[in-house]
Order: C-alpha cells, then sequence, then structure tokens
C-alpha cells in the first residue's frame, strides 16, 4: 500500500509545542474529573452552605448581567455612534476591568463605595445604606467585571452595522429611540444575546474583586468560587462538586456560543 | 406651488460646495444626472433630511422643509420623503412584508392595518408571491423593487431614487426600468432621480438636471440635451440617439417613420432605441460597404467640441454624429450640405420599452 502524501508535514516542533499548550487545559479538567466523588455528589451538592453558595451565585450574577444589559447597551451605542471628546479615554476606561487583576477592581470599589469611600460616605450618612459587605457588594463588583464584556461585543456589532440602513428607516418615519428599538437592536441581536452570556459567565466566575469589596459571609456574600477556594482547605470533596457545577455551567456557555466564537468554519 | 421647490446649498470644506436649484412639479420626474462626485449623494442626503442645508430652502407643497435663514428644519423622519437607495437597504431582520409594513406602522398605523397597506402595494407592483421572503432570499432585481414598495408604502410626497439600477446586472436593469415607469404612474407626488446613466434619465425622466462639480450645467428633455450639450461630459453622454419605434423581427419602425434593421431579432412590439453617436458613419457618396442601415439625409448643424465634433442631420431621422474635426473639414460637413448615413445593424442596441 503507499500513502499518498499531498501536503508536507507540518513541523514537529510546531506540534509538540501545541500538544503540550492542548495538555495545559485538558489535565487539569481530567484531574478534576478523576478527583470528583461520583457517588457522594446529590449529598455533596444538596449541602446547605453549597445550596446557598449556588442560589447567591445565581441570583447575583443574573442581576449582573441585567445591570450589564441595561447600562452596557446605551454606554456602546454612546461610544459606537456619538462623537464627543474624550470618547477614546472613556473607551479605554471601560475595557480596563478585563486586564485589571480584579483584586486591585475589588479595593478601587472599595475606595469609591466603602464606609469612607468617595461616594460610599456620603450614601452611607444620607441613608445608612452601606455597598460593601452585602450582596449589592456581590452584584456591583461583579458588574464591574462583567460589564467590558456586553459593552465590547455590542460595541463592535454596532460598528459593522451599516448606519444608512438606520438612514433608512428615518426616511419611513422612524424617529431615533423608533430606529433604535425596530431597526438597530434587533440587528445586532445574535450580538447582544453572546455579550450577555459572556457578562453573564464572568461574573459568575468572579472571584478576586467579589472577596476583596463584599467579603466572604455564607448565604450572603460567599458565592461559588469563594466558596470552591473555602472548602478547597477543608473540606475537598465539596470543593471538587462545586468546581464541577462551574465547568458544567462554562460547558453549558461554549456550547450556546459555539456558532459565535468556535468551530464556525 | 404644488411639487418641490429648493435651492440647495451645502458648502463642505474647501473643496466642495453644492448650489442647485431644482423644481420638480407633482407627479413629474426629474434627473439629476452627473458623474461620480458631483454632488448627487449631498443632493439625496439633503432632500431627504438626513443632511442640513448650508443656506438655500426645501420646499415641498406648501411645507418649509429646511431654511437656514429662518432656522427651519424638518428631519427625516417626520418629511414623508421616501428613499429608494441603490443597494435597496432592505431590513435583514424582517421579511418582505414587515420591511414594506415598516413605513405605514412607524407613521402610526396599526399593526394589521399597516400590513394590509403593504399587502396592497405588493400587489400593485405585482410581487405580492415575495411576501414572507427574507432579504437575502431575494434577487438583485426583486431586492429593488421590493425597496420601491417601501418607499412606496410609507405615502411619501416627494420620491428620490438614488441610482435605483446600478447594482443590477444588465438584463434585470432593463426590465426594471420598464417596470418602474408604471410603479411609479399611479404616485401624485414629484420623483427624483439620481443617476450617473443617461439613458435611466432619459427613459424615465421629464426634465434632466445635469450636475457636475455641486452646480446644475444644463437643464432640459433628452432631446434638448442631445442636441446642444454644453459640456463635453453632456456631449459624452447625450450623445446617444435614442429613437422610440415598434420592431418585428430585427426591423425597427422608428416614430419618424424611418425603418432601421438591426441585429437583435427577438425583441418585437415597442421598443427604445439607442445608438451611439461614434458608431454612426457619415459619406459624401452613397456607401457600398456592409452597413445594413444607410440613407441620404441633410446636415443641420455642426458643433466643434475641442477635438471632436457633432453633427446633427435631419428627416428622415434625426441624428447626431460625432466625427473628428479634420473629417468636417475633408468632408465639407457643414448645415444644408447632402450626407450618406450608414449604421451597422450590430451597433444598434434595441431595448424593450
Amino acid at each position: 500500500m503507499t500513502t499518498r502524501r499531498t501536503q508536507s508535514r507540518p513541523p514537529a516542533a510546531l506540534v509538540g509545542l501545541a500538544a503540550v499548550g492542548a495538555l495545559l487545559f485538558a489535565l487539569p479538567l481530567a484531574g478534576l474529573l478523576g478527583r470528583t466523588p461520583w457517588t457522594d455528589l446529590p449529598d455533596l451538592l444538596t449541602e446547605p452552605a453549597v445550596l446557598d453558595a449556588l442560589r447567591l451565585s445565581l441570583i447575583t450574577s443574573l442581576l449582573a448581567a441585567l445591570l450589564s444589559l441595561v447600562l452596557g447597551v446605551p454606554l456602546a451605542w454612546v461610544l459606537a455612534r456619538v462623537d464627543f471628546p474624550g470618547r477614546s479615554a472613556v473607551r479605554a476606561l471601560v475595557t480596563l476591568p478585563m486586564v485589571l487583576p480584579p483584586v486591585v477592581g475589588g479595593a478601587a470599589l472599595l475606595f469609591a463605595f466603602g464606609r469612607q469611600g468617595l461616594l460610599g460616605e456620603t450614601l452611607y450618612e444620607k441613608t445608612g445604606f452601606l455597598l460593601p459587605y452585602s450582596m449589592w457588594g456581590v452584584v456591583m463588583a461583579n458588574t464591574f467585571v462583567a460589564l467590558p464584556f456586553l459593552v465590547i461585543t455590542v460595541e463592535g456589532a454596532l460598528d459593522n452595522l451599516d448606519p444608512r440602513v438606520e438612514q433608512a428607516a428615518a426616511t419611513l418615519g422612524a424617529g431615533r429611540w423608533a430606529v433604535f428599538r425596530y431597526v438597530t437592536l434587533p440587528m445586532i441581536g445574535p450580538s447582544l444575546a453572546a455579550g450577555l452570556v459572556l457578562a453573564w459567565a464572568r461574573a459568575l466566575g468572579e472571584f478576586g474583586a467579589t472577596i476583596t469589596f463584599a467579603g466572604n459571609t455564607q448565604g450572603r456574600t460567599q458565592t461559588l468560587p469563594l466558596s470552591v477556594f473555602v472548602t478547597l482547605q477543608s473540606d475537598r470533596d465539596t470543593a471538587v462538586a462545586l468546581s464541577l457545577v462551574l465547568v458544567a455551567i462554562s460547558f453549558t456557555v461554549l456550547v450556546v456560543l459555539r456558532d459565535r466564537w468556535w468551530g464556525r468554519r | 406651488m404644488s411639487g418641490l421647490d429648493a435651492h440647495l446649498v451645502v458648502a463642505r470644506g474647501e473643496t466642495f460646495h453644492l448650489d442647485v436649484e431644482l423644481e420638480v412639479p407633482a407627479g413629474e420626474t426629474a434627473a439629476v444626472l452627473g458623474p461620480n462626485g458631483s454632488g448627487k449623494s449631498t443632493t439625496i442626503a439633503v432632500l431627504a433630511g438626513l443632511l442640513a442645508l448650508d443656506a438655500g430652502h426645501v420646499r415641498l407643497d406648501d411645507t418649509l422643509l429646511d431654511e437656514p435663514s429662518s432656522d427651519t428644519f424638518v428631519p427625516a423622519e417626520q418629511r414623508q420623503v421616501g428613499v429608494v437607495f441603490q443597494d435597496h437597504l432592505l431590513f435583514p431582520h424582517l421579511d418582505v412584508l414587515g420591511n414594506v409594513a415598516f413605513g405605514p406602522r412607524r407613521r402610526g398605523r396599526r399593526r394589521d392595518r399597516a400590513a394590509d397597506v403593504a399587502r396592497q402595494v405588493l400587489h400593485r407592483l405585482d410581487i405580492a408571491e415575495l411576501a414572507t421572503r427574507r432579504p437575502r432570499e431575494l434577487s438583485g432585481g426583486q431586492a429593488q423593487r421590493v425597496a420601491l414598495a417601501r418607499a412606496l408604502a410609507a405615502s411619501p410626497r416627494l420620491l428620490l431614487l438614488d441610482e435605483p439600477f446600478a447594482a443590477l446586472d444588465v438584463a434585470s436593469r432593463a426590465t426594471l426600468r420598464r417596470t418602474l415607469r408604471d410603479d411609479l404612474g399611479e404616485l401624485a407626488a414629484p420623483r427624483v432621480l439620481i443617476t450617473h446613466d443617461p439613458t435611466d434619465a432619459f427613459l424615465l425622466a421629464d426634465r434632466i438636471h445635469v450636475i457636475e462639480g455641486g452646480r446644475i450645467v444644463q437643464s432640459g428633455t433628452a432631446e434638448e440635451l442631445a442636441r446642444r450639450p454644453r459640456t463635453p461630459w453632456i456631449a459624452e453622454l447625450t450623445g446617444l440617439n435614442v429613437i422610440m419605434g415598434d420592431a418585428r423581427d430585427g426591423v425597427v419602425t422608428a416614430t419618424s417613420g424611418h425603418v432601421l434593421h438591426t441585429a437583435e431579432r427577438t425583441t418585437n412590439g415597442p421598443v427604445v432605441v439607442t445608438i451611439g453617436p461614434r458608431s454612426i458613419t457619415l459619406h459624401t457618396e452613397r456607401p457600398t460597404g456592409s452597413a445594413r442601415n444607410s440613407w441620404a439625409t441633410q446636415i443641420s448643424h455642426v458643433e466643434r467640441l475641442g477635438d471632436r465634433a457633432r453633427v446633427q442631420v435631419t428627416d428622415p431621422q434625426p441624428l447626431a454624429v460625432e466625427v473628428t474635426p479634420a473629417a468636417v473639414d475633408e468632408l465639407g460637413l457643414a448645415p444644408g450640405a447632402s450626407v450618406w448615413v450608414s449604421i451597422k445593424a450590430t451597433e444598434i442596441d434595441v431595448t424593450p420599452g
């Protein structure tokens, strides 16, 4: 038998390094799955501490995603459509949380909204409301890290939208709001959904900013990732079970976004 | 005055300046014909209300839409000025019915009423069967007709056609030109056709305004423009001889009664024949070559335009012919002179009219 060689062999060095890179992702996942106490899983996942963390994580991450949607879409629209001085500075500011270490983000949030913070002090004196170490602090920390993902996705979609389609809508009697509501928004729908899922996933996995700004109180501010970190010291099985939940959620997100981010050839 | 009355002045930077006056009575079509960069897109934008004038005015019927001196500006969404864009710009997320119903709906009709209006317009344009299609499922010609339906459904008081055929292949262009005339037939509003293609202007417009460098350099009917082109660009464009007639098996009987032999034999019925002025040869004696069409006539007019000359011949079939100035001298071409005209059948374009 002869093998037909249609292409030259890819360089061995590249293939080797690529394999090491792939293993870097595959091995930890295998470790996690190998260490999973499958039979005890139902019991572990229904422990009160686990259920508290799961519930809190779902509530805060969904609220953060919602808040990102409400604030992020207008922000993206203004960045894409309104020419104002300092636009690139605002754009840089919005994307800063994507590269900033989350712990630094959490600290910065404290300096702004803490009891002695820039805005927090006045807020506390006037209303007695304190953001840090509350569930709303978790939501705020989550939104802080999640919002940029939505803004960037939506702004990119708006940039790719032919503004003349919106002009066509205007000539048909649609005012600016109607154009946005009935033309712009539906046309960027898929990107909006993708941005929302990304923002939600990012909020769900948030650790550094949350623990710095909101602390680690079970039932109030201890989300899934915080719970994983804590139980890792005391109760490995629970930590693994919680990690598995997060992996499952992440996988679902990837499947939902598969057409957009990968497998599209 | 009923119709459009506009004096469009837009200063954009140092280099570009638009200064154009347009008057279009209700029910008439004016063509704004010009090369790229002459100010056609700006004309559309200011008439549609997508761009504000720097000076002048736009008045539609009795409504002042834009007048910087009195601080008047009615934005696009309140103008009821319909636009058919070159690349149709249909809404990709709506089906054809949704696209056509968009205008009536945004202008306050209830959802079911808007859909009714849309269906009526689609039916009138004979494209009712496209109602449930998405824009990406339409051919270029279909998309352009849907775009026209969408503009018409919004009951425009002025209709702007922005290079409506430019993005189409030759075959659909010819079909669409013909249907457009019928489609617009009932529309009482004035129409402005923006184009760089003289055929569009000749076939669809009652009056043609030639625009170059932001200014109207000549206005008139197709015939007037062809007879007395005022710039070389117009001469080149309008030099095209346009003859209406009736075709039967490769023989076209022009409205003048003259008979032309054409290479195109499959088109029968009313046609528009176009002949390039450089495709016509003049002779001082009866020609004996292969040309299927030749006849004796008289010169009515000779005009020198730099490196070429335009010669106008009269009965039995008035034509514009382009020759070199040298030929004018050598053949002694002058008004009143007798000449023979010859045209090869293959040089005659026939479009169903």
